[in-house]
């Protein structure tokens, strides 16, 4: 498997009040194509801060990033905007939809970033909100008038909607009830047996049985790490080797 | 009182065993028959033997207390006294019976056995002598079973506990005090090993707290030494500004040099001290690596040192104290080596490496291990001034970074190279 990204020494350090706070600490990981990518770990661990950095939306204090072969940590910062423009997508907790635009006026906007073609951008979220489940109805509603799943789901679509190489989810499924949970869990399923790369920050032991490949921080730095192979739903053998992963990792 | 009591009780025992057994014996050894009775039995028997014989009567009237049985010259059993004795000249001779002929008109008429009785005589005896013996010896037995266990409470345990407690002392435990027991004699015997040892404690205190203020003399006096000599160097500054003429001026500036040798011979001092009393306090923290060129910048002041560009990463260290580690490394390579410098990083798993590196001489294979020992110096040091401390106080303070400092003789110079551990 391909390296997608991958850190050196990678150090993040915050400082509040004067005293300062070592969150990510000597840092060396890959992430692989094709993988989904799970990251784990007690509250404070610095799974957020990993995210943001390896996905460009933050700069590490010390330490190097590379994507594929170029390095970006040293990117400046609109170069860093458009390097996530054209390579990553984002899924976060609290969704961020515009409220003022409807559900496709959402995902366009964001397509239209990047390319010209309307006509190309407008089939494409087509397909994916078919692909997420979405009802043609709901197209043209607004964030408000959506349940907590679909919002998400649409949330999703926005963040492919550029072919991103890799997706970024910080706990997409942290505010939905397990009925929208197992919906948007199945969708990025599916998306990654299609081929995309996913890395999710999750402390939610359900929605990391998705992943094939866990990674466990611990006090910035990782602490242990699980092959878990394909996903098979219902099975209860692969569940059984997580729960002894995490209970030895301390969870 | 009781002790003595007890001994002559135990004599008393020992001799009435010894009475009542010699006196048993005696008993025992007169088996012989009274020839007397035996006399007097054979003729009163010879006066009634025609009455006896005509008669057939079964009676032979005699006031002699002695069992015997009567037979006549063809052993046919005339009288008996008792049917338990011998009945015959065979039984008689098997229980060493007495046979005695009697003579009637210088004829031999018949034969008087008379029954030997010593042997239920001697059984006798000896039940009684078992009894006194068993009944002595018994109490015999108490007594020196008794006698072990004093013994042993009295003398034994407190031998033992004597001798651990001088185990305990010879380890230097000197906080446990001896248990005795003051009231026997050995009690007060051991009471004056514990004097031993209170005495001995308060030494050792009295020692340590010398020793104490020894060093904190010295870490005292250094201190006040370096006063002075600031206030030496400050005066040469002024001086320096003011002279012109160049022979002074090399003669101020030998002072100034001299009086920096005093200031870095008596920093060394006071930190080797400071060490010793255990306060060369060193506060590891995550730092930057970052930081560390800085600190190495700052070190070179003459900037001899070509310094690679640090890699990233977070390290444990004390920035305060591996400035003094840098110092002293260059110091030394100034001092000693005197050519251009380069300074090197590697991380190598939870280590980040640095060589510091110059082209001097170096010390010697054998001295490598030697020279980070307290006050050793190279054989190359000799002409030059200094303690043998300051490797020494490098070493300290990078093991307390859980660090390593180790030099290497390179091909073309002489390298140290120090570890850290990742953060």
């Amino acid at each position: 498997m391909e390296k997608m990204i991958s850190t050196q020494k990678l150090c993040k350090t915050f400082s509040s009040g004067g005293v300062l706070q070592h969150i990510l600490k000597n840092l060396d990981l890959e992430i692989y194509e094709g993988d989904f990518t799970v990251i784990m770990g007690p509250s404070g661990a610095g799974k957020s801060t990993l995210l943001y950095a390896l996905s460009g939306m933050d700069k590490p204090s010390l330490g190097k990033i590379y994507f594929r072969d170029e390095e970006i940590s040293d990117y400046s910062d609109d170069r860093l905007a458009v390097f996530r423009r054209h390579h990553c997508g984002f899924v976060f907790q609290q969704i961020y939809l515009q409220d003022n635009m409807s559900v496709m006026d959402n995902i366009l906007s964001a397509g239209l970033l990047v390319s010209r073609k309307k006509k190309e951008v407008v089939q494409r979220a087509q397909e994916l909100l078919s692909l997420v489940a979405m009802k043609e109805e709901l197209y043209h509603k607004f964030p408000a008038q959506l349940s907590g799943g679909e919002a998400q789901r649409a949330g999703i679509v926005r963040a492919l909607i550029n072919q991103p190489d890799i997706l970024f989810a910080d706990e997409p499924t942290g505010q939905l009830n397990s009925y929208a949970s197992k919906a948007v869990l199945d969708v990025l399923t599916a998306l990654n047996k299609d081929g995309q790369s996913i890395v999710m920050v999750t402390h939610d032991v359900l929605s990391a049985r998705r992943a094939n490949r866990i990674l466990y921080l611990q006090d910035g730095a990782i602490y242990g790490e699980c092959d878990l192979g394909d996903y098979v739903p219902n099975d209860e053998k692969r569940h059984d080797r997580l729960t002894a992963f995490l209970k030895e990792m301390g969870w | 009182m009781k002790l003595k009591f007890i001994l002559f009780l135990f004599i008393g025992l020992l001799l009435i065993e010894g009475i009542v057994g010699w006196k048993v014996i005696e008993k025992i050894k007169d088996t012989s028959l009274d020839n007397v009775m035996v006399n007097d039995l054979s003729q009163q028997i010879g006066q009634q033997w025609e009455t006896l014989m005509q008669t057939q009567l079964c009676t032979v009237s005699s006031n002699i207390d002695l069992d015997f049985t009567l037979l006549d010259n063809n052993g046919k059993k005339i009288y008996t006294t008792s049917p338990s004795v011998s009945q015959s000249i065979e039984a008689a001779i098997q229980n060493r019976d007495s046979i005695i002929d009697i003579e009637l008109n210088d004829q031999r008429v018949g034969k008087i056995l008379i029954y030997n009785d010593s042997n239920s005589r001697i059984a006798s005896h000896l039940v009684f002598l078992m009894q006194i013996l068993g009944g002595t010896l018994i109490i015999e037995g108490i007594i020196l079973g008794g006698y072990t266990y004093y013994l042993n409470k009295r003398m034994i345990q407190p031998f033992r506990s004597l001798q651990r407690f001088a185990t305990r002392v010879a380890g230097g435990d000197l906080d446990f005090p001896l248990e005795m027991d003051r009231h026997n004699n050995f009690g007060v015997f051991t009471e004056s090993f514990d004097l031993m040892r209170t005495e001995l404690k308060k030494a050792r205190l009295n020692e340590q707290k010398a020793n104490q203020s020894k060093k904190e003399l010295v870490a005292k006096m250094s201190h006040d030494i370096k006063t002075p000599i600031a206030s030496i160097k400050a005066i040469l500054e002024l001086m320096l500004i003011k002279v012109k003429d160049p022979k002074e001026r090399g003669q101020l500036l030998i002072i100034d040099q001299k009086a920096n040798q005093i200031d870095e011979l008596v920093s060394d001092l006071f930190h080797a001290t400071l060490e010793e009393l255990q306060e060369l306090t060193i506060f590891v923290k995550e730092h930057s690596s970052q930081e560390l060129a800085t600190l190495l910048q700052s070190a070179d002041y003459q900037n001899k040192a070509v310094i690679d560009p640090v890699p990233d990463c977070l390290l444990l260290f004390d920035a305060l104290r591996l400035q003094q580690v840098f110092d002293n490394l260059f110091g030394n390579a100034y001092k000693y080596a005197n050519t251009s410098m380069e300074v090197h990083f590697e991380i190598v798993e939870e280590e980040f490496l640095i060589f510091i590196k110059d082209f001097g001489e170096g010390v010697t294979a054998e001295e490598q291990s030697l020279i980070f020992n307290k006050y050793y110096r190279a054989k190359n040091a000799e002409e030059k001034s200094g303690a043998g401390l300051g490797l020494y106080i490098c070493r300290y303070i990078m093991m307390q970074m859980n660090g390593t400092i180790e030099c290497e003789k390179t091909e073309d110079g002489f390298m140290m190279q120090l570890a850290l551990k990742l953060a």
